[in-house]
């Protein structure tokens, strides 16, 4: 087991190695740099600058250098935890901005994530256990509903009814004003609590919709096996033989998917940040790659597939872990 | 085992009479079992043989009341009377109610034809066994844990110990039946239902299994009744026979009246499909084909198929007629009344 | 080479259409199991009048989408009434003329209704200009206008142009993106997995490699990166086709997934051997035995692929990063409608959402009823 975990975290670097080098390649490929998006900038507010001082630009950010040079330059700095500067935000470090960011985003994420499965596989195990009936006609409806409500329209339906009913003026956040800047504490973190059902409705609804429907059927392959007869034979209650045997197996396929589900978690976050106004990776990554601020965005593009690599991990861990038939090879 | 003169003079531990069970289908109510009766006396093992889908699992299931949600016991009875206990009927009781399961595990106890899925994949074979033990009995984990691994003893699993925290998929299908075996008598039932419980194993292992079943069962004075297409099954380990088409059972008695000397035609047919070493007689299969159970002929159900059968056959269907010795035979070739039935 | 496994399977269950003795067609047997799908057929349905909508969005727009009339800016959708002021019924709906007062106070245009002089909608009338057939007829005819005032179904945007109008258009964008990527897509998809498991080896493992790489990202965050790798300087139609583009390049893994999972079964299968054993080539193995076999397969997937793509359009078009004006789509759309004040004050322009969700759900109801069809085995 020990070494499973190892061999993988391993591996784990290596991609990320990978990673890293494409992460930086796609945010260079757009043409020009942020020194000419700059220039287009000031251009727009009438102020243009001299071609000079562009070019000084482009020297002290080393913008004229071949791109693994950059590359290599931008790496370098990684152990000492520099991910290199935002250009476009007044040189701060990247990593200033980025991690408490990095922080909310992952809590929301992963607290979504366990919502979402929290809220699904008990609903998917109704459906299933009352197939064909009232319950299961009704989950199943509401899910083909849900599954078909893109996150964002959702956190649009969210701020716009908060806005037409409940007449509020300014939007979202994902703690009270007063917080804006402290550091996490406890008063922060219940805040946060609070204002995170909604942003995990819009960006769980259509996952929870689609587990929910993948763990029924789970659930009906796995019910009319043999051993559920013989839980039954053995003279079990029968939420014993539908918790204990028949959920226990049906969870193991919904576990495997995470690696599928997580991804739409972060894509959708992403969004939803953006609309609502949380104080996530997202919005910041959005502002990044309009800015061409490469090393902010190569930086927040890297850590979302960091992200998945981690999901990912836990996720073949706890199964590992939760199907025996599983060996650590 | 056959010990055909002694079995008249056994108690009955469970008395089935007229049982009759229908399916809700997409094409509407089809009847099952129709009228099934059987006697399963205690100690002795019972045989339940026909082709598939004649009922045979139907009426296990209706025993353990196991049916499947679409289906229903809508006639008959099922007594169950041990020595110190009040009889039950098991067909009044409340499906998943506190009775049966009280039964079930512990009174009556279930063996399947799929050893490699009948058990659950993430749990340990000892796991799986202590579930019912300490669910019928008053033993802690630890001595929970013993007797698991005692049975795993008793049923010749080599180092219990260790196999006692294996996994289902770590075992082969024999040494998985074995476990079921093991589970199934954990709790010392009066009654053991298996159900082709060596249909999928390999010819050595089935020798083995069937052996250890009649072990186990003479070691705990156990009932046993044993479902299987296999006449050879139910010469080697029966007492009595019940034998079953479409529904119905046509022919009863004990293991040497009926197997050596066949009365219906149906039992006759089945019995010259089986292959006999030494005999140098062409194998005939039984002609035609098992009816559906949508469009069943009117009269006797096996008249379709029967040499020799008469117009009476076709029109209405024989009631059993009770021979001597205890048996019965469901075909007017029987009839000492001459024809008009009952 | 005929009878192939999805025609098999076709064939094998449903007993109540054996009893029919009449055999029919393989064709006609689906389109028999697709039809009493009711859903799927609503949502066939559906897509057909939305594409028909969007092929001539001159016809069914009112007005021109990209032209605003300053006299009527963020009118509320007009009502269609059939009862008059007296209580008479009209059998021909129609809508009253507005005309706009500023309020002083708050600075709006308000509208009011003139209650005496009704316009009764009229069909077929002569509008705007528009060519039909890629520019082959020249037209002014449009579904339905008034003679007088407005006819502003869906409200107006801050420009004054009308919403119905736009969504239409938009609809056009945000429709074809969907299909147009889908076809590469397919393409792509179903060449590489295809080949990576008939050729097997060192281009199988890089292909995977490459297939594992792009999945390491989250999706629309990938997305935004490529989407700005299109040059600002771009024409909207360059920019259009750069989207599908984009799009199409990282949705093409999960087709190419999945069809080599299929293909290296069929690799196996005992006609592909027999084809390999009488000496046809790969191509022809490929393109004449394995892939006329995929095709319901890829028909199910690409369907439901469908709507992520048409979303994702929408979520980069709404984050800024997808389509620009000239053209619209409903992502687009969104964004406009994308502040407070808009939310309280004008929340018509959030009406684009209305078709966005229709065709996500018409899209799933229709693959789901092509994979009932395509495989009546599967135990959803």
């Amino acid at each position: 087991m020990l070494s499973f975990v190892i061999r993988r975290l391993l591996l784990m670097i290596l991609m990320m190695i990978v990673i890293s080098m494409v992460s930086f390649v796609i945010i260079q490929l757009p043409p020009g740099d942020w020194v000419t998006s700059y220039a287009a900038h000031l251009r727009a507010i009438s102020s243009p600058a001299s071609e000079a001082t562009l070019e000084a630009l482009r020297e002290r950010y080393g913008l004229g250098e071949p791109v693994w040079r950059q590359y290599l330059f931008w790496v370098s700095g990684f152990p000492r935890g520099d991910f290199g500067i935002a250009m476009s935000m007044q040189d701060t470090p990247v990593a200033d901005l980025v991690l408490p960011r990095f922080g909310m985003s992952l809590l929301l994420s992963l607290s979504t994530l366990v919502v979402v499965l929290g809220l699904a596989i008990p609903f998917g195990i109704i459906a299933a256990v009352n197939r064909n009936g009232p319950i299961d006609y009704l989950f199943s409806t509401v899910a083909f509903f849900a599954l078909s409500i893109p996150s964002f329209i959702v956190a649009l339906g969210i701020l716009f009814i908060s806005v037409f009913y409940f007449g509020a003026v300014s939007i979202g956040g994902l703690y009270d004003a007063q917080y804006m800047g402290e550091p996490m504490n406890w008063a922060k973190f219940k805040s946060t609590l609070e204002h995170m059902p909604g942003p995990m409705l819009a960006i769980g609804l259509g996952g929870l919709a689609g587990t929910m429907r993948i763990m029924r059927g789970n659930m009906l392959d796995v019910l009319s096996q043999q051993f559920i007869e013989t839980a039954r034979a053995k003279g079990l209650r029968e939420r014993v033989v539908v918790v204990k045997h028949a959920a226990r197996l049906a969870v193991n396929p919904i576990i495997s998917r995470v690696g599928i589900h997580l991804p739409e978690i972060i894509g959708g976050e992403v969004i939803v940040s953006v609309i609502l106004g949380l104080p996530t990776l997202g919005p910041l990554f959005l502002r990044a790659v309009l800015a061409q601020d490469m090393y902010l965005a190569g930086t927040i593009i890297m850590l979302f597939a960091l992200i998945l690599l981690i999901g990912n991990l836990l996720a073949d861990l706890v199964l590992a872990w939760s199907d025996p038939r599983i060996t650590y090879n | 085992m056959t010990d055909g003169s002694a079995a008249a003079t056994s108690r009955q531990l469970l008395r089935v009479d007229d049982l009759r069970v229908e399916f809700d289908t997409d094409y509407g109510k089809v009847c099952a079992l129709d009228g099934v009766s059987l006697a399963v006396e205690e100690g002795r093992t019972l045989g339940i043989v026909g082709e598939s889908g004649c009922g045979k699992s139907i009426t296990a299931r209706s025993i353990m009341r196991l049916l499947p949600q679409n289906a229903s016991i809508t006639g008959g009875s099922i007594h169950y009377s041990a020595p110190d206990t009040a009889p039950v009927d098991v067909t009044a009781l409340k499906p998943n109610g506190a009775t049966i399961r009280q039964l079930r595990g512990n009174a009556f106890a279930m063996i399947f034809q799929e050893p490699m899925t009948s058990l659950s994949p993430v749990y340990t074979v000892g796991a799986q066994i202590m579930e019912a033990i300490l669910l019928h009995t008053d033993l802690n984990r630890r001595e929970a844990r013993e007797r698991a691994i005692e049975m795993l003893d008793r049923v010749n699993i080599p180092a219990p110990e260790k196999r006692v925290d294996a996994y289902p998929h770590q075992l082969s299908g024999g040494m998985r039946q074995r476990v079921m075996i093991a589970m199934a008598l954990s709790c010392s039932p009066r009654l053991l239902i298996a159900d082709e419980p060596t249909t999928a194993l390999d010819v050595t292992i089935e020798a083995q299994i069937l052996d250890l079943l009649q072990q186990m069962q003479a070691a705990e004075n156990a009932s046993l009744i044993i479902i299987t297409h296999d006449l050879g099954v139910v010469a080697e380990t029966a007492d009595h026979v019940a034998v079953m088409y479409v529904g119905r059972v046509v022919e009863s008695g004990t293991v040497q009246d009926v197997l050596g000397d066949p009365q219906h035609p149906y039992t006759r047919a089945l019995l010259h499909s089986v292959p006999r070493i030494g005999a140098k007689a062409r194998l005939s299969p039984v002609g035609g084909t098992v009816p559906s159970l949508l469009e069943m002929p009117r009269g006797c159900k096996f008249a379709p198929r029967c040499s020799v059968a008469k117009s009476i056959c076709h029109s209405s269907e024989p009631p059993s007629f009770a021979l001597a010795g205890g048996r019965s035979v469901k075909c007017w070739l029987h009839d000492q009344g001459g024809g008009t039935g009952r | 080479m005929d009878a192939t496994d999805t025609r098999q399977e076709a064939q094998a269950p449903a007993p109540e259409e054996e009893q029919a003795f009449r055999p029919l067609s393989v064709r006609r047997l689906m389109w028999r199991r697709f039809r009493r799908n009711r859903m799927a057929m609503i949502g066939a349905v559906l897509l057909s009048c939305m594409y028909l909508m969007i092929a001539v969005p001159g016809f069914f727009a009112p007005y021109e989408f990209d032209r605003g009339n300053p006299r009527y800016v963020f009118v509320a959708p007009q009502a269609l009434h059939f009862l008059d002021d007296e209580g008479g019924f009209h059998v021909r709906p129609f809508v009253y003329p507005l005309t706009g007062k500023r309020d002083p106070a708050t600075m709006r245009v308000v509208y009011t209704e003139d209650r005496e002089n009704p316009q009764a909608i009229r069909f077929f009338v002569r509008g705007y200009d528009y060519t039909l057939f890629f520019g082959l007829i020249e037209t002014n005819i449009q579904l339905f206008g008034v003679d007088e005032g407005t006819i502003f179904l869906a409200g107006t945007d801050g420009r004054g142009r009308d919403m119905l109008s736009r969504i239409i258009n938009g609809g056009r964008v945000s429709l074809t993106i969907g299909l147009l990527a889908i076809v590469i897509m397919v393409f792509v998809g179903t060449a590489i997995g295809t080949l990576s498991a008939y050729r097997g080896g060192w281009f199988d493992t890089i292909v995977q490699r490459v297939i594992e790489l792009i999945r390491s990202f989250p999706q629309l965050p990938l997305w935004m990166a490529m989407a700005a790798i299109i040059p600002p300087g771009w024409p909207s139609i360059w920019v259009f086709f750069g989207i599908t583009i984009v799009l199409a390049m990282i949705e093409w893994t999960s087709l190419a997934r999945e069809i080599r999972g299929k293909a290296l079964a069929l690799k196996t299968a005992d006609y592909v051997a027999a084809a390999e054993v009488a000496g046809a080539r790969a191509p022809r193995i490929i393109f004449v035995h394995m892939i006329p076999n995929l095709s319901s397969h890829i028909l199910v997937t690409a369907t439901l692929a469908v709507p992520t793509i048409i979303l994702a359009e929408s979520a980069l078009s709404f984050l800024g990063l997808g389509i620009k004006a000239p053209m619209t789509s409903w992502g687009v759309l969104l964004s406009e409608a994308n502040k407070i004040e808009i939310f309280r004050l004008s929340p018509w322009m959030l009406t684009p959402a209305i078709p966005l969700i229709l065709t996500v759900m018409s899209f799933n109801f229709l693959g789901d009823g092509l994979r009932d069809v395509a495989d009546p085995h599967s135990s959803r």
